[in-house]
């Protein structure tokens, strides 16, 4: 092949590289060298903390089993936030047996929640409509914001 | 002159920019358990990188800065000693072409300065060792009518898949033969065979380590079946084909992207017209298998941080250009008589590149790995039994743990890894004052509970720790 044939070739296939090249390289889901296991979500008073990465729930009784879920859509699966504000962390269901469990929720609290001045909620499901309610008596330190409460839906939200 | 310019040109550079501590810039989370393992003589994640094991800790053993500086100056080793050898067999393969000495140093320099290659050449991982490992066996491969036995051409390739498992990739090219035959004898082959047999051997160094319970000891190497789930990584077998189609179209265009980057425009027009120039068989053949199969493999193999494994690719691509290089210098200096000229360009211009990469490549200012460690242990309680989502997280505290012998109260717990039973033998032997459950799936409630006398933490990925305040 002559010498101006592959280099025409060769300029043709640097244009395309140069028109389709992108910068993100895919990486849908994080995998890395710990492998990632999904979250039980599940103890009893005695098992200690449950840990849904974003935030712990501690049962303060003596005797009880309890269950955590992650709310996906709260908006959708409960109701939307409260006007002008804004879900800024995860959304979780916990159950417990028996009903009155007081649990202390933890929820990871890095600086851009606090210049969000996010609140723990909880979901008030007695009220028509249900409605979002901030948990009083929060404890922030060392970057974490703790509440006790009633088992319930709890979510952070903040200002948008 | 020349490889000593080079070493000059890339020691500089290197230096200035290499990681001074723990880092995790530039894909190097993995670091710490690397650290850690050699300096323990543990075994890290699968499969368990002997070669580098062996290398790190003869570099930890060199009295200058800390653990981890020592084991990232392996990296700066390595990528310099294969920009060299990159030159040397450029150098020979073009011996009888003009201005091939240029061409090669002018392709070395470019590979030591792409991006991704200089910022391997700073920090702790195996790629540094593994772009050398794979450059020697191109150049082992291209020494026909020499001294090398054929077992020592098939040992070296065994070796090098002691580095990195994906070196594997590289044996179909040992059926190759010379003088003018595609592929090798039955006898020739069979020499390889055994010397690739005798280079893996080195895995074998696993169990031994395993026996002593280091710290840093991952799998059940001591048992036949739980050595070969080992150093196959069958725990990261889902991650092979995981992508949708969409996700691995993406990643060949960000291919493309990064190909740009790593050599510019420029670059990747001489390379490209390198390849179409159609190389020697000899050439042609390992680099094209080379660029294809860790391409692919990059592409396929879901983790987050695949393009790791482009490191051949980019030797590979060095390689073309050289060719295109040369192709082109001879017929500009033959038409256009301007031989220094363009000569002085490229070099210059690949001069130019330094100070514009600096900045992007510069690891020697990346102090979060060795703040994180600084802050998180000073607000984990004593004696806490902490439990780490997240490799940066994890791998970071047992440097700080088993490497810098920092907070031994503390039971630094891998949350990915409480599934699998070797890992509770692990956390037993490592921490003997830890209640470690005997059962199938520990979950770290279990351990817990296990444990009441101790605070528990939670560190999860990219998120501040949790220390609840009452049990």
């Amino acid at each position: 092949m002559k010498r101006s044939v592959r280099l025409t070739i060769a300029l043709v296939l640097t244009g395309v590289l140069l028109l389709t090249a992108i910068g993100v390289w895919a990486a849908p889901k994080f995998q890395g060298t710990v492998p990632v296991i999904p979250v039980t979500g599940k103890g009893t008073c005695t098992s200690g903390p449950i840990d849904m990465g974003t935030a712990l729930f501690t049962p303060q009784s003596s005797d009880c089993t309890i269950t955590v879920e992650l709310v996906e859509d709260p908006a959708g699966s409960y109701v939307p936030e409260p006007e002008g504000k804004a879900f800024t962390g995860d959304t979780f269901k916990v159950n417990a047996d028996p009903k009155d469990t007081i649990v202390q929720v933890c929820y990871a609290y890095p600086p851009e929640f606090e210049k969000k001045e996010a609140k723990i909620h909880r979901l008030n499901e007695e009220a028509k409509p249900p409605v979002w309610v901030e948990v009083s008596g929060g404890d922030i330190g060392d970057g974490t914001f703790c509440v006790n409460s009633a088992v319930g839906v709890f979510s952070l939200i903040g200002k948008p | 002159m020349v490889p000593l310019f080079l070493t000059i040109i890339l020691g500089i550079c290197y230096s200035l920019t290499i990681a001074p501590s723990l880092t995790w810039a530039h894909f190097s989370v993995d670091g710490g358990d690397l650290i850690s393992a050699a300096a323990t003589g543990g075994v890290p994640h699968p499969s368990g990188y002997p070669l580098y094991l062996i290398l790190a800790r003869g570099f930890q053993l060199i009295p200058v800065g800390d653990l981890a500086f020592r084991t990232n100056l392996l990296s700066a080793v390595c990528t310099i000693l294969t920009a060299l050898l990159l030159n040397v067999y450029l150098s020979h393969q073009l011996r009888d072409h003009p201005f091939s000495q240029f061409t090669s140093f002018l392709a070395a320099i470019a590979y030591g300065l792409a991006p991704f290659v200089w910022g391997q050449g700073l920090v702790t991982e195996v790629y540094a060792l593994h772009g050398l490992l794979v450059m020697i066996c191109l150049y082992i491969l291209s020494l026909e009518n020499s001294n090398i036995g054929e077992w020592m051409r098939g040992f070296v390739f065994g070796v090098a898949a002691t580095n990195h498992l994906t070196a594997i990739m590289m044996l179909p090219l040992l059926m190759l033969g010379f003088d003018q035959k595609l592929f090798a004898s039955a006898p020739v082959l069979l020499k390889r065979f055994w010397g690739v047999i005798a280079g893996l051997s080195l895995y074998l160094s696993l169990p031994i380590r395993a026996y002593f319970n280091p710290p840093i000891n991952w799998g059940d190497t001591s048992s036949p079946i739980g050595f070969f789930w080992f150093i196959t990584g069958l725990i990261y077998r889902h991650y092979l084909f995981s992508l949708s189609a969409q996700d691995m179209v993406q990643r060949l265009r960000a291919f493309g992207g990064l190909l740009l980057e790593q050599y510019t425009w420029l670059g990747a027009l001489l390379g490209i017209y390198g390849l179409i120039t159609l190389p020697p068989r000899r050439v042609i053949i390992p680099t094209l298998w080379m660029g294809m199969v860790f391409l692919l493999f990059s592409v396929f193999y879901g983790s987050y941080d695949s393009q790791v494994y482009l490191m051949p690719v980019w030797l590979a691509f060095a390689i073309w250009l050289a060719y295109g290089l040369q192709d082109l210098l001879v017929f500009a200096t033959n038409r256009f008589k301007l031989k220094i000229s363009i000569l002085g360009f490229l070099f210059v211009a690949l001069m130019i590149r330094i100070p514009i990469l600096f900045a992007s490549v510069d690891a020697s200012k990346d102090f979060r790995a060795h703040d994180f460690i600084i802050n998180t242990l000073k607000k984990i309680p004593e004696n806490s039994l902490v439990f780490v989502d997240g490799d940066e997280q994890l791998f970071s505290l047992w440097y700080a743990q088993f490497g810098l012998h920092q907070r031994l109260d503390l039971a630094i717990v891998a949350e990915g890894l409480l599934p699998y039973k070797w890992y509770h033998e692990n956390l037993q032997n490592t921490y003997s004052l830890l209640d470690v459950p005997q059962r199938d799936n520990l979950n770290p409630s279990e351990l817990s509970a296990a444990n009441p006398g101790r605070v528990i933490c939670f560190i999860p990925h990219d998120k501040p720790i949790i220390c609840p305040q009452d049990r």
